[in-house]
């Protein structure tokens, strides 16, 4: 096994893997920064170039580009407030406050390193796991996955406001997120729910365009009532400076990073569910390390933990989720079911042969995670000065191209005009909400997360009737749940207590 | 009693979720069982926010506000962010309905040029050499580099 694992490493730095590798990464820099080109369409558009390489050269240009996809979406989502990855919203929380107050190269240090530390994470989750993987994927059958999905709505009482009305506004935002989930083929019985007729809205509303609309949108209205630069009138020499302070953010809540990495790689093993839960669980996870009110207060309005939680999350669910596409071929999102469609390309089948026969190459995927995110940050960190100035160039210079980010990113999700239509509605009720302080995060856990709970509902009840009730791993997560639930507001309790108890 | 933007927010999505709800009513079982289950919740909900809003004293929603992103108090007072918010909002609608007609490729160059003439106010340099690099980068990456298929517009589909 140590051979393989060292193996690995000299297989990433033969020349021409390597070459290709940078070539990967380079690619996966710019698909990161650009809004809606997503990993998982650029990894199908690459397919093609791969039909003569050899799979020594393939999965380091493959997974190279693939793996830094996250790590960059979070600049775009830090710089603009506009989602560079459907995986990256959560940065935009607390990432896009501290841009506008001038941090934006502080926000970027921190969720590189983040990013970096998620990376390094996911892929040694995913080195150790290939021992034990196989009891660990076939323990969740879908009443765990249903259990794990209500796990993750769970976490709307954490990004809820405070108190009964903030518990209101976020559960109804959650809501109307799972409304929206419903929209489309009833998988069950095949019958149109909420269509009006239109061919575009069978398969549902898209995910890419929703996330846009409701989170470019707003931030675009608000850059142009301003009337100023994002960072307003920060200089801009000042911008970059924080860079070094966003590392060493990380290492001051290095826990919370490896916490967050760690949920990342639970929610990225797990297939289906993916990014979308991922940052935003380790986002609520990140709310709860307050150990005031004022520094709970202080979460959405530019806080660093609120960048490094869902920066680490992203990053370390690829590892991680390349573990059940390699064991057994069953990919956990989007991107590796494209993945597993180049492993068959390349005379590859996931199973049991790829943790003997081909362990070193399956090593060589760990590795080539760990270099092309130390590559990428690297290059980031040296070029962060020039990427934190775009932040200080003047509204009414950037918006048209906003605009443009935004609905081209839109638009490539499914090249329909529909993705437009649906970025404008949800521009309109992202508006709403913020200017009303409904809270957008518990309307996303929603949307994503509703169409897997009534998917996973029917499959279980189908399956085991109403007897996987009683399965011992559902009632565990199920009580877990409950805890997720119940926590924000013990915890408030005693941060209230605590405070008081300072006052006298 | 005040009939305030929030109140209106809240009739909308308790409107859109009796909605849900009595659509659902015709499906079958387990058609209409999650689309009823998370609509009368998400109804109730939204009529008591609404009450809520409607009977509250001050404005917004104070310490209830969530971890999410807040519209800037600025230094513009609120009739100039009103029309500020209107205006924006008409461009991105403008944008949209001219890609509508003309699709993406003709359109980028002339909503840029017209954006920066009209709202920017700045001068026919900047706007042609900025409409220039868009429409190149839009040009270059999207069409030339990935063949990622523009549809060309109503009035030039009605050309052909």
């Amino acid at each position: 096994m140590f051979d393989a694992f060292v193996g690995g490493l000299v297989v990433v730095f033969q020349w021409k893997s390597f070459l290709y590798l940078l070539i990967g990464a380079g690619i996966g820099f710019w698909v990161g920064i650009l809004p809606g080109l997503g990993g998982a369409t650029t990894l199908a558009l690459m397919m093609p170039f791969i039909y003569k390489m050899t799979p020594q050269e393939a999965l380091p240009f493959l997974l190279g580009m693939h793996s830094v996809v996250q790590t960059t979406g979070d600049i775009t989502s830090i710089l603009f407030g506009i989602p560079g990855e459907a995986t990256t919203v959560a940065t935009i929380v607390d990432g896009y406050p501290m841009a506008k107050k001038g941090e934006a190269g502080r926000a970027i240090g921190a969720a590189l390193m983040s990013s970096l530390i998620g990376a390094v994470f996911g892929a040694a989750f995913l080195a150790l796991s290939i021992p034990i993987v196989r009891p660990l994927v076939l323990a969740f059958g879908s009443p765990e996955m249903l259990m794990v999905i209500l796990l993750g709505l769970t976490c709307i009482s954490s990004l809820s406001g405070r108190g009964r009305r903030g518990l209101l506004l976020g559960l109804l935002s959650g809501g109307i997120g799972l409304l929206c989930s419903l929209v489309g083929q009833d998988r069950q019985a095949g019958i149109l729910r909420f269509t009006f007729d239109e061919l575009y809205l069978w398969n549902g509303l898209p995910v890419i365009p929703v996330l846009v609309g409701l989170f470019a949108i707003p931030e675009i209205v608000d850059l142009a009532v301003r009337g100023t630069a994002i960072a307003g009138d920060v200089p801009s020499g000042k911008l970059g400076k924080g860079v070094m302070q966003g590392v060493r953010d990380t290492f001051t809540h290095f826990w919370l990073t490896v916490r967050c990495s760690l949920i990342g790689s639970l929610i990225g093993i797990l297939p289906g569910l993916g990014g979308g839960v991922a940052q935003w669980m380790s986002y609520a996870h990140a709310t709860q390390s307050a150990k005031t009110i004022k520094e709970q207060e202080g979460f959405g309005q530019g806080d660093i933990r609120g960048v490094l939680g869902p920066g680490a999350a992203n990053n370390s669910k690829e590892g991680a989720g390349l573990i059940p596409t390699v064991a057994f071929g069953i990919p956990a999102s989007s991107g590796m079911a494209i993945l597993l469609g180049a492993f068959f390309l390349l005379g590859l089948v996931p199973g049991p042969e790829m943790l003997t026969k081909h362990l070193t190459l399956t090593f060589s995927m760990v590795w080539t995670i760990v270099v092309a995110n130390i590559l990428i940050v690297l290059v980031s960190l040296v070029f962060i000065n020039h990427i934190a100035a775009l932040t200080t160039i003047r509204g009414k210079l950037l918006i048209p191209f906003l605009l443009l980010l935004t609905f081209i990113g839109a638009y490539t999700s499914s090249n329909h005009i529909g993705d437009l239509i649906a970025v404008l509605v949800f521009g309109c009720v992202g508006y709403f909400m913020v200017r009303f302080s409904w809270p957008r995060p518990p309307f996303i856990l929603g949307f994503i997360l509703g169409e897997l709970a009534e998917t996973y509902l029917y499959v279980s009840t189908s399956r085991y009737g109403w007897d996987w009730l009683y399965r011992p791993k559902v009632i565990i997560i199920f009580l877990l749940a409950v805890a997720v639930a119940a926590y924000p507001f013990i915890q408030r309790k005693k941060l209230q207590k605590g405070e008081s108890s300072h006052e006298i | 009693m005040k009939f305030n933007g929030g109140a209106a927010l809240s009739a909308v999505f308790a409107g859109i979720s009796l909605a849900v709800v009595i659509t659902a009513a015709s499906w079958p079982f387990k058609t209409a069982l999650f689309p009823v289950a998370i609509g009368v919740p998400v109804f109730f909900m939204a009529v008591t926010e609404f009450f809520i809003n409607l009977f509250q004293k001050g404005e917004g929603v104070g310490d209830a506000a969530g971890f999410d992103f807040k519209l800037s108090d600025g230094d513009a007072d609120s009739r100039t962010a009103l029309r500020r918010t209107l205006s924006i909002f008409g461009w991105i609608f403008g944008f949209f309905i001219l890609i509508l007609l003309i699709g993406f490729p003709m359109a980028i160059p002339i909503f840029f040029v017209v954006f920066y003439r009209g709202y920017g106010k700045e001068n026919w340099k900047i706007s042609i050499g900025l409409s220039a690099v868009a429409w190149a980068s839009f040009y270059g990456l999207f069409i030339w580099l990935l063949n990622v298929p523009f549809r060309e517009g109503w009035i030039l589909s009605l050309l052909d």
